[in-house]
């Protein structure tokens, strides 16, 4: 369960070294405002499993889209805000009692709202955001429900890009999400398109 | 006291991540003219950094205000609940191995104060002190409910002990510090209880980074893991759990 | 460049879970007797009493109270808040033997118990349930796993006096403790509810909220979380969700059916022998219902002969609106929190219920059970062996909630 997060650590640990021995950016390296768009398909794991429904997998799949703002000033450092909208798990499933034959169509969402904090050196930028998620439930069983709460978690990220023009750069990157309190851990491969909106 | 080992090892790998960027500098300039610059600049520059331990010129001073951020046991607020307080530190070297040093901090309901002495040694690279605070705690919540007319006070000695390696651009120091309670007295409304006295409550360690962020303007970061049988975070709560809890901090500060 | 490491370090550290958790308690659901042929009630219920802790009372304490609760002997320690439970049989040689466990229940420690009584002892007296009357002094030898250590360690208790018989009621607060108690049943559970006469409770409280349907539930939070339910869809607030729905796709943390009020009130009238039960509303909505629920059930148990007390909690001026607007509201018996000079406005109030923290109030709880309506008076929710100490020294309570029963129970009887 902690393997992946561990790993995570390690590569910023590796990532901070290498950059440590890149000399900072001087005080004349203008100033960023930047913006990322990024997509793509997301396996999430249950790690206490998942009781209920019964016999469900605790592995699933959906997708995310993210959204980041942040503020690049003359030095490694870049910091803003996070969020956007993951599906965890939809799915149509039976469930064997005596209240009911029919199906149930259930499904999880979050949207992560968090502080970003990245590193950028060169083309490699790796960060994390902390704070937490807002998650929704959507239960259709006879009649729809509809519910959500607010709990504690993390996103690590770590994205190559390519510069296509002076302001866009288009990336590949992994992004992490755990949800603690839940114990959902999520992986999602994403194409992550950067832009700048202001330098000054 | 799985968190702490991780997080020694953590501190550990940094250093030792340090070691290699270090040799890659070494390369470029002789051994000796590093050495004299690092001499030259050691006391102007540290002068710059709260946490980390290298020694401070006489009659200057450092000081920080930010915010830290701790998560409250679960188990004991039964839901995941983020207590935010104020820091302000402040350091100033007396000789060229002692400094003075003190901490408030405060959400309105606990603040805690805390001056001390440190010895600082070390040079340039890693650097150490040793020093010793006594903190002084006080709380008090009237909001009805579980926090109807609490209030609480207590006195600890503080020993604490500090590493810390100055990088290129960032400043990493690694803190180890107890809490040995002299006095501590709680009241709920009419009710008195003394509770512990002349034991340890609680073990800490703090990673801190100290660095530029953007133009001259500094910051620290890092976290603390405090090991506590009481944490004084949730001083208003009556601790029932005989279970010693691990409480995480976060903070983030400016240098003033 | 730095500030990333440190958070991320910081987010490893903060969600690998193990942090903050407590200790999980290795206690069985049941306990096994060991072989030979069962002790009769009357026989059991001899055992009940105070005893002298000769042995192993750096462990335990000068005092141990013992229980026959439903065929089992149970101890209790206040001071040191250790619960003991045991299942016993008679050997042939008539000595009574017991093997269980004992749970220190603030840390989680626990290990396995082993009494006996010999025959010389009471074990005699035990066997003869009825057919023998007389009062032996009983003795009971016996080893337990060292908490403190590898091996064992003896215990010898030997019992001093018998019960104080007046009526006080030892209330378990969530069926019987928190899902945080590690005591290996939800909270607001009927499995709860069943633990708790073994925990030393004559009476509980439990919690009540509201479906989307209108029904009422056992639950404590506002909100579904991971604390009180395994789930993958049902989360947020409870009143987004009907019955069907939660039951469909939920279980309470240790597995079991969330139950709904009237499920648990007739639980407790046909399956424990508790004397009191409080209701303590969360939400004003849905007061009427709960009161259908309890006046259904005070008939249901006047029909089967079943002393039981039933009050409903008034912990808000919300929910005392929505009481008074109820139209069964005269037809049932109240407990109200808030200040004492408001209980004569309210007319089927029965009982006070202070918080704790507002001090022992030995005048005002005199005055209330002395004066015209013979109020009772049950401060809630004491978990603190010295707080405890105070308050069933300093004032007559009728009652005292807690979510250590155990402990309120070693600490009353030994007084």
């Amino acid at each position: 369960m902690r393997a992946i997060p561990s790993a995570v650590l390690i590569l910023l640990c590796t990532c901070a070294s290498r950059a440590n021995a890149q000399d900072a950016r001087s005080g004349t390296v203008p100033y960023h405002v930047e913006a990322h768009i990024e997509l793509g398909p997301m396996a999430s794991d249950f790690l206490r499993g998942r009781p209920l429904p019964q016999g469900a997998s605790r592995t699933t799949m959906g997708y995310d889209a993210i959204v980041r703002l942040m503020w690049h000033p003359d030095h490694l450092l870049a910091v803003g805000l996070l969020s956007g909208y993951q599906l965890l798990v939809a799915e149509n499933y039976v469930v064997p009692d005596s209240l009911s034959s029919g199906s149930v169509h259930a499904s999880l969402h979050a949207m992560p709202v968090m502080f970003d904090v990245s590193m950028q050196v060169r083309s490699l930028e790796v960060g994390v955001g902390l704070g937490g998620y807002i998650l929704t439930t959507m239960l259709d069983d006879l009649t729809t429900a509809r519910a959500s709460r607010f709990e504690l978690g993390t996103i690590f990220h770590a994205a190559y890009h390519w510069r296509l023009q002076d302001h866009l750069s288009l990336g590949a990157e992994a992004l992490v999400s755990y949800m603690a309190y839940r114990g959902i851990l999520a992986i999602a491969p994403q194409l992550d398109i950067e832009y700048d909106l202001l330098t000054y | 006291m799985r968190p702490i080992l991780t997080a020694f090892a953590s501190g550990l790998l940094l250093l030792w991540s340090s070691g290699i960027v270090r040799a890659q500098f070494s390369s470029a300039a002789s051994q000796s003219d590093h050495l004299a610059l690092a001499k030259k600049d050691l006391l102007a520059d540290s002068s710059r950094y709260f946490y980390n331990p290298r020694p401070l010129m006489p009659g200057t001073a450092v000081m920080n205000l930010g915010i830290s951020l701790s998560l409250l046991p679960e188990p004991l607020v039964e839901q995941e609940i983020p207590a935010p307080a104020i820091d302000f530190q402040y350091k100033r070297g007396l000789t060229n191995s002692l400094s003075f040093y003190a901490t408030v901090s405060t959400n309105y309901f606990t603040n805690v104060l805390m001056p001390g002495i440190q010895y600082n040694g070390g040079d340039d690279g890693l650097s150490y002190a040793i020093g010793n605070g006594i903190a002084f705690f006080a709380g008090y919540i009237d909001l009805g409910g579980e926090f109807d007319r609490n209030s609480a006070a207590a006195i600890a000695d503080v020993p604490i002990l500090r590493v810390g390696h100055h990088f290129e651009q960032v400043a990493v120091s690694l803190s180890l510090a107890c809490t040995y309670v002299l006095y501590a007295d709680t009241h709920i409304g009419s009710l008195e209880d003394k509770g512990i006295k002349y034991k340890v409550d609680d073990v800490w360690l703090t990673l801190a980074f100290e660095q530029p962020f953007y133009g001259q303007t500094r910051i620290s970061t890092g976290m603390s893991l405090t090991y506590s049988r009481t944490p004084y975070q949730i001083w208003m709560l009556y601790n029932v759990f005989d279970q010693y809890l691990v409480i995480p901090e976060f903070f983030f500060s400016f240098q003033l | 460049m730095r500030l990333i490491l440190a958070l991320a370090l910081g987010s490893v550290l903060l969600n690998s879970g193990c942090m903050t958790e407590l200790l999980s308690a290795d206690m069985p659901l049941r306990v096994a007797r060991p072989a030979g042929d069962p002790i009769d009630s009357a026989g059991g219920a001899k055992l009940a009493g105070v005893y002298s802790v000769v042995q192993g009372e750096d462990i335990f304490g000068s005092k141990l109270v013992a229980l026959w609760v439903r065929g089992e002997l149970c101890l209790y320690s206040g001071s040191e808040v250790i619960f003991v439970e045991t299942a016993g049989s008679m050997a042939a040689d008539t000595s009574a033997r017991f093997n269980g466990y004992y749970r220190f229940v603030r840390s989680a420690m626990t290990g396995s118990i082993s009494l006996t009584i010999l025959p010389d002892e009471g074990g005699r007296s035990v066997g003869a349930g009825l057919r023998n009357r007389d009062s032996a002094t009983f003795t009971i030898r016996g080893t337990f796993d060292n908490p403190n250590g590898d091996g064992s360690r003896d215990i010898v208790l030997v019992r001093t006096r018998a019960l104080d018989t007046a009526k006080f009621y030892i209330m378990g607060n969530c069926a019987g403790g928190r899902n945080s108690e590690r005591l290996g049943r939800s909270e607001n559970s009927l499995e709860m509810t069943r633990f708790s006469e073994y925990l030393g409770c004559n009476a509980v409280e439990v919690d009540l909220h509201v479906t989307q349907d209108d029904t009422v539930i056992l639950m404590h939070d506002d909100q579904f979380s991971p604390r009180t339910v395994e789930t993958t869809y049902i989360l947020g607030d409870v009143s987004s969700f009907t019955l069907r729905q939660i039951r469909r796709n939920s279980r309470l943390i240790h597995g079991e059916v969330l139950p709904t009020l009237s499920e648990f009130l007739t639980f407790v009238i046909d399956s424990t022998n508790l004397q009191l039960v409080w209701l303590d509303p969360k939400v004003s909505r849905g007061v009427d219902k709960a009161l259908e629920a309890q006046k259904n059930a005070i008939d249901y148990a006047r029909r089967k002969g079943r002393s039981l007390r039933i009050i409903f909690g008034l912990p808000s001026p919300e929910i005392l609106d929505a009481f008074r607007r109820a139209p069964l509201a005269d037809s049932v018996e109240a407990l109200y929190e808030l200040l004492p000079e408001n209980l004569a406005s309210i007319k089927s109030c029965r009982a006070w219920g202070p918080r704790w923290t507002r001090g022992t109030q030995g005048a005002t709880v005199a005055g209330l059970q002395n004066g015209p309506h013979h109020y009772w008076v049950f401060p809630w929710t004491i978990d603190s062996p010295d707080y405890m100490t105070q308050f069933l020294n300093d004032a007559h309570y009728d009652g005292i909630l807690s979510n250590y029963p155990s402990m309120l129970t070693g600490l009353y009887y030994a007084r």
